[in-house]
């Protein structure tokens, strides 16, 4: 469990963070959002002990990162955003070299070394030499040797930047199959991602945190109304003069016409106490206007972020 | 910019480590340089030692002695006139600047070692030498105690070459007498000379700068006596000296020469065959007639294998006469191209004679003929040295005769130095004719020299040139090939 | 500590650098050793000393690396991020490089036997320079750790540390220049010509006294002194401290 509290870092008269404060719960993961210079690495360098505060505190699992770095240190496993990694090691020697600076006892080092290397699929790469690896393998060796001495929290800075799709969903799972008995956090700008993985998302924006919760609340939060997609054929307009005076809904547009095929988005007030597709579906039924498609629409993350961060 | 100044004030953790992190470096630094400082000062010298081979670098008990013996309040000084180079290495300094630094440590304020170059402080000759009298250079050392000084050449005073290397122009240094120099001149300053030795000068080639420092450290000072037609032998003359003489006395010294023997006079005489091998030394036999000596005009050649020194039969040992026995060390001494020294026909009845050094009975006198042929003269026992006073009366003269210059000579001494037997033993000459006791005396042992030549036939055998081959060149390019083999393997992993 | 020492220890043998460093030092030590040989003198001690004089080329290219590699590469986040102190990152490090130099001082030891087998000598002055090096290199090694750990390009690196031993080696010369310079300044400044020389020359000592081969030399004679070595050492552990403090730096810097 990490906490985070009022968080600032000043870099000379730029406040690359200032006032950051948030809890990672054990188990989960933890998305860590923001667009690029929004402080994502500078806080995750500061959780890990990279780099010193300015004012705020990080306390892991109770050791705060400045007055006991090194039982801090013990718990966390760090990928940052280039991975650390040593061109001229082979595999092998590298997460060996981890598990010395990490003090793996030597007679679970074999073991644990198996695990992880099959793990993070780099078993038949042991003993290659890592700068002769491919960008998808040493991305991998990177998270191999942050899960070296079974750290209970990871962070992972844009853990899957630069690869290729397959190779992006293969570590996307690999994540999640880590969170069974870690906590991750895990930044990301690429929205999708983490909306794939984490239970919960932390929005920062130049340096704030701008929201935190889980990714349904947030977007049903966020709106504040809800949307109906549906697609008609008939006229257009009355239709939406139709469905505009239903007590609820705020607003109808016609996004699109094809002819007499229309799409229209209809905008629902949270207030409305009863679901008002039935009435929407009676009142088109009545004018004759056959609904082709009507489905409910939720924001999406990119929607969610683009209106918290725009 | 108001904003800027706010933000830096704000950052508080990040002052604190700056200033911690700048403080403790300054703090350490000043720690560092100040305790090194400290350390230098108070144990620098208490903390070195000196491992060096023979201790050159320590004085040894008798100049501890001799420092100690400098009055309360009284300083003696010892001046080196130049810059102490940075790099002693190569000079002789190597071995004189270390262990003066450890006579200036034991001295305290009785005793002071400086460096001062009369380049940069020209008032300093006028201070050291007020006279001029001694007419100082850059260059050397003065020892300076009252009104009194002594000159000292940093190399000719301080060390023993070798000679025969010096005649093809190599330097090979065989004894370090920088002590021995230093501590005498010390001790001199200190006491004043008590005894006079003259050395009758112009009826050579040579000089005596060795023996005069042998007599120098018996608190003994010497002056050279120029033959010339008014010559006197001074009344304060305890040793005359002909040493390494080549040519015949004149009339003058001849005279002299009798009455101040007659009158009780100690004389050691060396002659010098091998810069003239057919003087017959007629007036000086004559002066030597009254003590029933006579020295042949011969060369001494040894016929026993176990006498002779190296492959040549004129340079040989010679037996040390029993009564002579407790002069040195050794029952033998070194001699070479020795002429035979006798008593004479006409024996005086109040002389008696002693042989002091003798060859074993398979000798041979040898002339030189006109021709350059050897010409063997007779077989058996030579005396190479003898010793003659009288046995009746108040006077006791003591006149030693030496027929080789082996006892005396700068070549001998410089190469073998003053621990040498025959350097031993002349100082027991010494001893007697001046009636003082060892323990007067500063003998301070010169100290040899590190030798680090290697075993000339091994180092010219071809294994050397093998061995040549694998530091310069194997070991290198294996090394090499090594990394060029793990990187090229490497780099395919 | 140890980790870091292993891996920087046996990077100097994956790479070529520690080959080269060894293969040079081999090379000019074999030349000064069959040099002597050659002229029927073996004194190891001059050797060493001579090879003293090579600090300036060994020790950048041993150490030019140390810091300024980890920099460029990103992989000093693994010191910050691990938990291990800094202090045994600058200590792992700075053994390594020793351990090399002891290592490439191997050769001198098998001179010694040669010489040994040639008939020669090993005096107690050449087992003084062998000290006396051992120590200096521990200096000129947290020096060139310090040169390492401002920049992250190894040539500036190795700039520094030649240009930083350079000076060290220089230390007699330039202070002598500058008791020059200064005595003359001020005999034109109408002091006297004693008292400015004076001045000039208790400059010129002042600055030989931080002159670590000035302080070591008698070692070669026989002459050991505990106070230089402490010198050396003290001096070391300042310039490792200094390294300790500019890589924490990074932490709290601001720009």
């Amino acid at each position: 469990m990490i906490e985070i509290d009022n968080l600032v870092k000043h870099y000379g008269p730029k406040k690359a963070v200032n006032g950051i404060s948030f809890t990672v719960n054990d188990d989960e993961i933890l998305g860590f959002l923001g667009p690029n210079g929004a402080g994502k690495t500078t806080t995750m360098n500061i959780i890990t002990g990279y780099l010193s505060s300015t004012s705020g505190t990080v306390k892991v699992n109770g050791h705060d990162i400045l007055e006991e770095p090194e039982l801090a240190k013990k718990d966390i496993g760090y990928l940052p955003e280039q991975p650390p990694l040593y061109l001229d090691m082979t595999v092998l020697e590298y997460l060996n070299f981890m598990c010395d600076l990490k003090k793996v006892k030597k007679q679970d080092r074999k073991r644990m070394l198996a695990e992880i290397m099959a793990m993070v699929k780099i078993t038949d790469v042991a003993d290659r030499l890592i700068g002769n690896l491919s960008k998808g393998y040493k991305q991998r060796v990177g998270i191999a040797q942050a899960l070296i001495g079974n750290p209970k929290i990871l962070i992972l800075d844009e853990p899957t930047v630069g690869l290729d799709p397959s190779q992006v969903l293969e570590i996307r799972k690999l994540v999640k199959s880590l969170a069974k008995n870690h906590s991750v956090i895990i930044s990301s700008h690429i929205l999708s991602e983490i909306q794939a993985v984490c239970d919960r998302v932390v929005i920062i924006n130049n340096g704030k945190v701008a929201a935190i919760d889980t990714i349904s609340d947030l977007s049903k939060r966020l709106s504040g109304s809800s949307k109906l997609l549906m697609t008609i054929r008939g006229i257009g307009k009355d239709a939406a003069g139709r469905i505009g005076v239903i007590p609820g809904v705020n607003e109808v547009k016609i996004r699109r016409s094809d002819g007499d095929i229309h799409e229209l988005e209809i905008s629902i007030s949270n207030e409305a106490k009863s679901d008002l597709r039935e009435t929407i579906f009676f009142t088109m039924a009545q004018a004759g206007f056959p609904m082709l498609e009507f489905r409910s629409c939720d924001p999406t993350l990119e929607e969610v972020f683009l209106s918290i961060t725009g | 910019m108001n904003n800027t100044k706010n933000n830096k004030i704000k950052d508080k953790r990040a002052f604190n480590l700056k200033l911690l992190s700048i403080g403790s470096v300054i703090i350490l630094l000043v720690i560092i340089l100040a305790s090194n400082i400290l350390f230098d000062k108070l144990l620098g010298k208490p903390l070195t030692f000196d491992f060096s081979m023979f201790g050159r670098y320590s004085i040894t008990q008798k100049t501890q002695e001799v420092i100690d013996k400098i009055p309360e309040g009284t300083t003696v000084r010892i001046v080196g006139l130049y810059d102490v180079p940075d790099n002693l290495e190569n000079s002789v300094l190597e071995y004189t600047k270390p262990l003066l630094d450890a006579y200036d440590a034991y001295g305290g304020d009785r005793l002071t070692v400086e460096y001062i170059d009369p380049k940069t402080y020209p008032s300093i000759i006028s201070q050291l030498d007020p006279s001029g009298a001694n007419d100082l250079k850059e260059n050397v050392y003065v020892v300076k105690y009252g009104d009194n000084l002594k000159v000292i050449n940093p190399k000719k005073d301080c060390f023993n070459f070798d000679s025969q290397a010096a005649m093809y122009g190599y330097e090979i240094l065989t004894a370090n007498l920088v002590e021995y120099t230093f501590t005498n001149a010390v001790n001199n300053l200190l006491t004043g000379f008590t005894k006079h030795a003259y050395f009758i000068t112009g009826l050579q080639e040579d000089n005596s700068t060795q023996i005069k420092a042998v007599l120098s450290s018996m608190g003994c000072d010497s002056k050279d006596l120029p033959v010339s037609d008014d010559l006197t032998i001074p009344e304060d003359c305890d040793i005359l000296f002909l040493n390494g003489i080549n040519t015949d006395i004149p009339e003058r010294l001849q005279t002299q020469l009798v009455s101040y023997i007659e009158g009780g006079g100690n004389v050691i005489i060396a002659v010098n065959y091998y810069a003239n091998t057919t003087e017959p030394y007629e007036k000086l036999n004559t002066a030597l007639d009254k003590i029933n000596i006579k020295i042949d005009s011969y060369v001494i050649q040894e016929n026993n294998a176990d006498y002779v020194l190296g492959s040549n039969n004129f340079q040989y040992l010679v037996d040390v006469a029993d009564d002579f026995k407790d002069f040195s060390s050794k029952d033998q001494l070194y001699s070479g191209f020795a002429r035979p020294v006798r008593t004479t026909d006409s024996a005086v009845s109040y002389v008696s004679t002693y042989p002091v050094l003798t060859t074993s009975d398979k000798a041979s006198a040898v002339v030189l003929t006109d021709d350059g042929q050897l010409d063997l003269v007779n077989e058996g026992q030579y005396n190479v040295g003898m010793f003659a006073t009288f046995n009746e009366g108040d006077v006791r003269p003591q006149v030693y005769v030496f027929g080789t210059t082996d006892l005396t000579s700068d070549d001998f001494i410089s190469n073998y130095s003053f621990s040498h037997q025959n350097v031993e033993f002349i100082r027991s000459c010494f001893r007697n004719m001046l009636n003082i006791a060892a323990a007067d005396e500063v003998d301070v042992p010169a100290v040899a020299i590190e030798d680090f030549s290697i075993d000339s036939e091994r180092a010219a055998s071809s294994s050397v040139t093998v061995m040549a081959l694998i530091f310069v060149a194997v070991i290198p390019l294996a090394l090499i090939i090594v990394a060029t083999v793990v990187y090229t393997r490497r780099k395919h992993l | 500590m140890q980790a870091i020492f292993k891996r920087e220890f046996l990077s100097y043998f994956r790479n070529p650098t520690g080959y080269v460093a060894i293969a040079l030092f081999s090379f000019i030590s074999g030349v000064f050793f069959i040099m002597q040989v050659s002229q029927g003198q073996v004194e190891i001690a001059s050797e060493v000393t001579s090879l003293r004089s090579f600090f300036i080329v060994i020790v950048p290219i041993v150490t030019m690396g140390l810091f300024s590699e980890d920099r460029k590469r990103g992989t000093d986040v693994i010191y910050y991020a691990n938990p291990i102190t800094m202090f045994d990152v600058v200590m792992g490090k700075f053994l390594a490089a020793m351990s090399l130099f002891f290592i490439m001082f191997i050769n001198v030891f098998i001179h010694m036997i040669a010489t040994k087998i040639l008939g020669g000598k090993v005096g107690v002055g050449s087992w003084g320079t062998v000290i006396v090096f051992f120590f200096l290199a521990a200096l000129f090694v947290a020096i060139g750790c310090l040169a390492s750990a401002i920049t992250d390009s190894q040539i500036i690196s190795a700039i520094v540390c030649f240009v930083f031993i350079l000076i060290i080696q220089l230390i007699s010369t330039l202070s002598s220049l500058l008791n020059t310079a200064v005595t003359t300044l001020l005999t034109k400044m109408n002091v006297g010509s004693e008292q400015a020389s004076s001045i000039g020359s208790a400059l010129e000592n002042g600055i030989n006294w931080l002159d670590p081969f000035t302080k070591t030399k008698d070692f070669r004679y026989g002459s050991f002194s505990v106070a230089p070595l402490i010198f050396c050492i003290s001096m070391a552990i300042f310039f490792l401290y200094l390294t300790y403090r500019l890589l924490e730096k990074k932490r709290w810097s601001q720009s």
